[in-house]
């Protein structure tokens, strides 16, 4: 199957997905009724569907496909197979402001708003760090990010053991497990938008990463600016993960993997295997809420950690394989 | 003479909230040396020396206290079974439902030689349950959602004392026929049951947006708010928590 089919019809697959998980649920709503209810219609199944099951599948898609994406960029700019979207900070800047957010009191509607904010805080953090120590190199860009993030999941335990109300605790610790439910609309917008600007910058720098697989003394030879690109990537991932962990909290394992996977089908050509993870990355994480909100309702399963048990022993294949080649 | 007496002085570290106030309450506060973070009541307790929380206690601390016995729950087995392994006795109960309350508190009677106020506090508050049932009886039954976590809807189900509280109160429990203690609800099958009242931890975040905005108990603002400290701890409380579950149910019924 040559490379462009193969994307066409992982987006084919990502469409049929969403349309068939906007007629499953907890309320029953028949097919057709549901896909109508998309556009108008009154009483309470057309209220499930427009308000609460077709945000929640957009937030679906956008996280999976930003994650995707991210991870895809992140690995080859930094050429390291286990490079994820959050490893500047982003999940961990989130985590800590959400904390804050909840012991602030704040409405949970802010909350979206406090992760952003807190992932694009830490990524700035790392970034500043790593360039101001002067020559950074990716190992220095991953150990600062390493750093930043453990900090970060530092001060969050800390505002776990030190909130005033048990309840607060309770809340952080729900936020971090990862959950696409909760996110209206406005939230989905919110993240579109920031997903597009990282895509956008993604796009400017595609081809000088692209020659980056040769390595970096190559590419410098081929006429790349190495600090730059992987500077700017650094940047629109971590815009991609701030957009995703602000509707989704910390979803593991998309961002790390599904570039591997994308790999497999499409070959290593970065802009082929970026286009490939976008829709693969949404298939995963729509089918995993599918699964998270349909298997047992009106029970829900948190979703980020379906998507670990399934993440980690493929995450430990790849750790294995790396290892047999160095 | 004071040598002796600190010898043969029981010394007891409660790692549970609901397990400090159980002690306090059957007069074995004098022999709590210390207690987990979230033990803030009665004011006793919360001047005492803390050993963490969450699952993040310290058995170092713990240890420290030099404790004859450790109480917790099942959610802290594995430091309980540090304990054990660093030879201190520890006991671990499980107070999820009311039954597991009541036993509890008769455990820890025996343990701390107070078994006959533990009993005696155990049928005061048996009677007042029973009393305040009656009562809740004699009105109509209304269905209720308790939103244990606001942004998440994490919900008391079957096998919790918040489970056996509502029933009492003459009030059927949303989430009452699911198999797991905490489960996190759907907010689609919330909206469509629409549960005449809502009961909530105090204090919470606000009720904005979807689903609230659909929910009739937030519209109609059928609310009972009761303090998180109350209605998110069994212990020997449980009494007062039915009372201001029946009095605030009373209001639209």
């Amino acid at each position: 199957m040559t490379r462009s089919a193969t994307v066409s019809l992982l987006a084919a697959a990502l469409v049929a997905a969403a349309a068939v998980s906007v007629t499953i649920g907890a309320v029953h709503v028949s097919g057709s009724d549901a896909l109508g209810a998309l556009r108008h219609g009154e009483g309470v199944g057309a209220y499930v569907v427009r308000e609460l099951r077709a945000p929640r599948i957009a937030a679906g898609i956008l996280v999976g496909c930003s994650l995707g994406t991210a991870g895809a960029l992140l690995q080859t700019a930094l050429r390291n197979p286990l490079a994820d979207p959050y490893l500047m900070g982003a999940s961990g800047g989130a985590g800590l402001a959400v904390a804050l957010a909840i012991l602030a009191g704040a409405p949970a509607s802010l909350y979206t708003l406090a992760a952003f904010g807190g992932a694009i805080a830490a990524t700035s953090v790392s970034l500043a760090v790593a360039r101001g120590a002067g020559t950074s190199s990716q190992h220095r860009l991953i150990l600062v990010g390493v750093g930043v993030s453990s900090l970060c999941a530092a001060l969050t335990t800390l505002a776990i053991l030190m909130a005033p109300h048990a309840g607060m605790s309770l809340s952080i610790l729900s936020w971090l497990g990862g959950s696409l439910t909760g996110h209206g609309w406005p939230d989905v917008r919110w993240a579109t938008l920031t997903a597009a600007a990282g895509l956008a910058l993604t796009l400017a720098v595609a081809p000088s990463l692209d020659a980056m697989r040769l390595g970096r003394e190559r590419a410098a030879g081929v006429g790349v600016d190495v600090m730059r690109t992987q500077f700017v990537v650094v940047v629109a991932s971590s815009l991609l993960a701030a957009g995703a962990v602000s509707v989704s909290g910390v979803i593991g394992f998309v961002g790390l993997l599904v570039p591997h996977a994308a790999r497999r089908l499409v070959g290593g050509s970065v802009p082929w295997v970026a286009a490939a993870s976008a829709p693969l990355g949404g298939l995963v994480v729509v089918l995993a809420d599918l699964v998270a909100r349909g298997a047992a309702p009106p029970i829900e399963l948190p979703v980020g950690i379906l998507l670990s048990i399934v993440g980690v022993p493929a995450f430990l294949a790849i750790v294995g394989r790396t290892t047999r080649i160095a | 003479m004071i040598c002796l007496s600190l010898v043969l002085a029981l010394r007891i570290v409660s790692l549970a909230p609901a397990l400090t106030e159980d002690l306090f309450a059957i007069g074995a506060g004098p022999a709590v040396v210390g207690v987990d973070a979230n033990s803030n009541r009665p004011a006793g307790a919360a001047r005492l020396p803390r050993v963490g929380g969450m699952r993040e206690v310290s058995a170092e601390a713990v240890l420290a206290l030099h404790p004859d016995v450790v109480v917790g729950i099942p959610y802290e087995d594995r430091i309980l079974a540090d304990l054990t392994r660093a030879g201190v006795r520890t006991e671990r109960l499980d107070v999820s439902d009311l039954r597991g309350d009541f036993a509890a508190i008769e455990r820890l009677g025996v343990l701390s030689g107070h078994a006959r106020e533990a009993r005696a506090l155990h049928r005061v508050i048996e009677r007042r349950l029973a009393g305040l049932s009656a009562q809740a009886a004699r009105s109509r039954t209304a269905s209720a959602f308790v939103a244990v976590g606001i942004s998440d809807l994490r919900t008391a189900g079957r096998g919790t004392y918040i489970d056996d509280l509502l029933r009492m109160a003459n009030l059927r429990n949303v989430a009452g026929d699911l198999p797991l203690l905490w489960p996190q609800y759907s907010q689609e099958r919330l909206v469509a049951v629409h549960p005449e009242i809502l009961v909530l931890p105090n204090p919470h975040p606000a009720l904005l947006g979807a689903p609230w905005e659909r929910i009739d108990a937030v519209r109609a603002g059928r609310i009972v708010e009761i303090d998180e400290d109350d209605l998110l701890r069994p212990g020997p409380r449980v009494a007062d928590v039915l009372e201001m579950l029946v009095a605030g149910a009373a209001r639209w019924r």
